[in-house]
């Protein structure tokens, strides 16, 4: 479990991030949805570190992470996996040695058990015969499916996905969301995925946290989000005429 | 005060930098792989600029020489002198700024700005450690290879233009060459090439991390470490100079 209190953020004059709390559930998949700039790439990098919040704490199962050593937050950030939202694959690396470098770096494993682990983590993003390709040789969604593959590589405690299916066609973008969901229930963890997909959101939201501009402004499951009348999130939900037309009918 | 303030930062990230190493067999493989890869291919340009410099210093040495009051073979005595001395630490040095600093800045500002080096820090690594710490540990043994080479290199390209010219006999230049040789000279002169490796690695390393923003960031970080080492390695030689030779 991922617990935030009272995170606040500001670049400058701007203020991005507002008094945010929220519990990211463990064996859930918690997502954070919102309009573009509303702030969720930022709240993530606060609750792993890569950008300190102005005031708020962030508890790994109840223990503060900003409170950590140096030493105890490099061991914390071994059991967490982060797929970034643009990639943030090593673009001097094969896409195998992309995925094996945080094993080459902690495991003691053979290179025999580290490729099998490649293998493993490739099969399960449904991507094959990547192996030897460079980043710059992939597509966006292969790219997306490899960061997910290294993100998972080391059997994370904690999963971080911005934007994990942005960019992939709907049958991927699924399969994608069911993997994700999988590794969740299978392994017990604490998942958090940012998406502005709305198939997501209904596919595996089991625990979900709105934000409009730095702000959290509902939370909920995949089923109330459906019923639910705050202006701010049925504008979002319902964005299209498409999506409208739908939900007058269902009234 | 800018100047106190970014002394500060290139410290607290030095010391970020020469933490542990997480894994000693993977940062062996990774000095290796950074000395061929900063070191063997500066080979060329090294060699080659070091050949010219000899030949021009003893060309222009000879011909100021030439009135016949003073013996030919102060020629070969002043080459290798000023090569040993000044040439090959410092040019060698300025030309290793130009081609290793500016590729480290941008390597590292490329990774910054594309989130490459938030990705190794997320993985529990110490990333400025397990990224510039090789590198520097790379050079700093290399450059005292390389800028021996230089200076044999230099007195070659001296020896050939001043007796190929047939300004001097080759006996002339040898003798001079040899000519009251004080080893500590050639110490001096390594200790130069040690000091400059570091900043030649550490300094570009230092704003290549630090980037942020784009490519435009990235290519400005790159600009102002080659001119910043530049400054930093002429005012060491002028330090250095007055603390080990005077
Ligand atoms: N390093 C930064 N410096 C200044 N402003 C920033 C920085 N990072 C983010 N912001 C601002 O913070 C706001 C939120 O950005 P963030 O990346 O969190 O949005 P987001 O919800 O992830 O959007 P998207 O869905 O488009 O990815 C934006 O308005 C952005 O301009
Ligand atoms: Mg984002």
């Amino acid at each position: 479990m991922i617990e935030v209190r009272n995170i606040k953020k500001s670049f400058g004059e701007k203020t991005v991030l507002e008094d945010i709390s929220f519990r990211f559930q463990k064996g859930k998949n918690n997502l954070v949805i919102g309009a573009s700039g509303s702030g969720k790439t930022t709240i993530t990098k606060c609750i792993v570190g890569l950008q300190k919040p102005d005031f708020g704490v962030v508890e790994y199962d109840g223990q503060s992470f900003w409170d950590m050593t140096r030493k105890e937050k490099a061991e914390l950030r071994q059991s967490i996996g982060f797929l970034f939202q643009g990639g943030a694959l090593f673009d001097s690396m094969t896409v195998e040695e992309n995925i094996k470098f945080a094993l080459r770096v902690f495991s003691n494993k053979t290179d025999k058990e580290m490729s099998d682990r490649v293998d493993f983590c490739l099969d399960r993003v449904n991507l094959h015969g990547v192996k030897t390709l460079f980043p710059d040789e992939l597509s966006g969604g292969m790219k997306k499916r490899v960061g997910i593959a290294r993100a998972i590589s080391m059997k994370p405690k904690y999963l971080f996905c911005d934007e994990p299916n942005s960019g992939l066609d709907p049958q991927t973008s699924i399969l994608i969301d069911q993997l994700i969901s999988e590794i969740t229930y299978e392994y017990d963890i604490t998942t958090i995925v940012i998406t502005h997909d709305m198939n997501s959101v209904l596919e595996i939201g089991d625990n979900i946290m709105f934000l409009h501009q730095g702000e959290k402004y509902w939370d909920g499951n995949k089923i109330e989000i459906l019923n639910t009348e705050n202006k701010e999130l049925t504008d979002f939900i319902y964005a299209s005429n498409f999506m409208k037309s739908i939900r007058e009918k269902a009234k | 005060m800018k100047f106190l303030y970014s002394l500060g930062a290139y410290t607290i990230f030095l010391n970020k930098v020469f933490s542990k190493p997480e894994k000693w067999k993977m940062f062996r493989q990774n000095v290796l792989d950074e000395m061929i890869n900063l070191g063997v291919s500066s080979l060329p340009i090294v060699a080659i600029i070091s050949f010219f410099m000899g030949a021009v210093i003893t060309i222009q040495t000879a011909s100021n020489t030439d009135g016949g009051l003073i013996p030919l073979y102060t020629v070969g005595f002043a080459v290798r002198e000023s090569v040993i001395l000044e040439f090959s630490p410092t040019i060698v040095a300025l030309i290793l700024v130009g081609k290793i600093g500016s590729s480290i800045s941008s390597e590292l500002g490329a990774m910054r700005v594309t989130e490459q080096i938030d990705a190794i820090e997320i993985m529990g690594i110490n990333s400025a450690s397990f990224l510039v710490q090789p590198k520097i540990i790379a050079l700093v043994l290399l450059n005292p290879f390389l800028i021996t080479l230089s200076i044999f290199l230099s007195i070659g390209g001296g020896f050939i233009a001043g007796v190929g010219t047939g300004a001097m006999t080759p006996y002339d230049y040898e003798y001079g060459i040899q000519y009251d040789f004080e080893p500590f000279d050639y110490a001096y002169s390594m200790i130069k090439s040690v000091v400059f490796a570091f900043v030649i690695t550490s300094v570009p390393a230092f704003f290549g991390y630090n980037v942020q923003g784009g490519s435009v960031q990235v290519a400005k970080a790159s600009t102002k470490s080659v001119v910043q080492s530049s400054i930093v390695i002429l005012a060491l030689n002028y330090l250095l100079t007055q603390l080990l030779l005077l």
